[in-house]
């Protein structure tokens, strides 16, 4: 099925302002889905309940009890849970960055520390963009 | 001996119904012996696995009074399939152990106390409301293994969010040492030709989906065939309606696959 989700976008909507506390995340960034997180997410996801499968309560009790306590260990710290991939760049800042790092490139600042001309052309890029 | 419940703070979702016919699958068909712990003062299991009133309101004596399994445990019309019940008094027994020290391990000290009576059983179930109250939190963290249950409704990912937000911290609290012992999310109401349904399941599926990793494969569908079970007080008959037979016998392998069962 593909399309809108209901509950997709009411949830992300509300699981997003949740979360501002805890991340850097501005309102409106929304997921990238050509960004590789989301293959990693999945990938992550297919180990994690695969390891739930496998999980033996009487042996290897360790290695299970690494995986079953990261959701316990992510709710009872004082920060709230992780978000974990769901925080990705719009392709507008993608295309952005790059094309900032190609014009660098382009004048000769490959090899050197470019963090200040960098800071300074994404935050009029970002600013252009009304990001920031 | 296995002990288990199922969980989630939205009322009406499926759990007493569910834990029902899990158990009574258990018992009827598989060979094993249940033991049913009704933790929820509207005693609606009670209710399916009992007709005495007089045998009801017996759960409260394990918190008050903390007297032995063999006092309080009765009989059903299931061969194999036992139950303490509980009745209305169980609404005051949290405000009388809620001055008692060590309030919160009452259960997992009865369990303790009681383990040589329990090891008869393959499985204790207990039944809990919608709620994180005093009596709950003793289930949930006395038990092995908690399974989640939501239908296919906005509030019931809203009831399981809270009831993880609600329960992780008091776990972590009561022994820093325990671990998580939530372990699946079952799908109850399901109907694939509504739209609705299929959002709710692309969107459950997603790996974006919190709580993805926990989800069983089987989903219950929604059929008049397990809402009637409380009127025959007995297990689906599997020839009538073997697509909701089938998929609980499914739910139980996916179980016994965690470890669960």
């Amino acid at each position: 099925m593909s399309g809108p989700n209901r509950f997709s976008d009411r949830l992300k909507i509300d699981r997003m302002k949740a979360y501002t506390q805890d991340t850097t995340v501005a309102e409106g960034i929304v997921q990238n889905e050509a960004h590789p997180s989301e293959t990693l997410a999945e990938e992550q996801h297919v180990d994690k309940k695969d390891k739930l499968r496998k999980a033996d309560p009487k042996g290897s009790a360790s290695e299970n009890k690494n995986v079953a306590n990261e959701r316990i260990m992510a709710y009872a710290s004082s920060k709230q849970r992780k978000v974990a991939n769901s925080v990705t760049l719009s392709s507008d800042v993608v295309t952005a960055i790059n094309q900032i790092v190609s014009q660098l490139k382009e004048q000769g600042f490959e090899n050197t520390n470019k963090s200040t001309v960098m800071d300074e052309l994404l935050r009029e890029k970002l600013t252009d963009l009304g990001l920031i | 001996m296995k002990s288990l419940t199922i969980g989630n703070n939205k009322g009406g979702v499926g759990k007493t119904l569910t834990g029902f016919l899990i158990m009574a699958t258990l018992v009827k068909d598989m060979g094993k012996k249940v033991l049913v712990v009704d933790n929820d003062a509207q005693h609606n299991m009670s209710n399916i696995l009992t007709d005495n009133e007089e045998k009801k309101g017996k759960t409260e004596l394990i918190y008050e009074q903390s007297l032995a399994a063999g006092e309080l445990i009765c009989k059903t019309h299931i061969e194999n399939l036992d139950i303490i019940p509980s009745g209305i008094c169980l609404t005051a027994t949290e405000l009388a152990v809620n001055t008692m020290a060590g309030r919160e391990l009452i259960m997992k000290n009865w369990l303790y106390d009681n383990a040589e009576a329990l090891s008869a059983y393959d499985y204790v179930f207990f039944d809990c409301n919608p709620s994180m109250n005093l009596l709950n939190i003793n289930v949930y963290h006395a038990v092995d293994s908690i399974v989640l249950i939501t239908d296919v409704d906005m509030d019931g990912l809203y009831g399981i969010e809270m009831f993880m937000e609600l329960y992780y911290p008091i776990r972590s609290r009561l022994d820093r040492s325990a671990g998580d012992n939530i372990k699946g999310l079952i799908v109850n109401k399901y109907d694939e030709v509504t739209k609705m349904s299929k959002e709710f399941n692309e969107h459950v599926r997603h790996p974006e989906f919190a709580h993805s990793d926990l989800l069983f494969d089987t989903m219950i569908h929604d059929a008049v065939a397990i809402s009637e079970t409380k009127l025959t007080r007995n297990n689906i008959d599997a020839k009538k309606n073997p697509r909701a037979y089938g998929e609980i016998v499914a739910l139980i392998e996916e179980m016994k696959e965690r470890g669960i069962l």
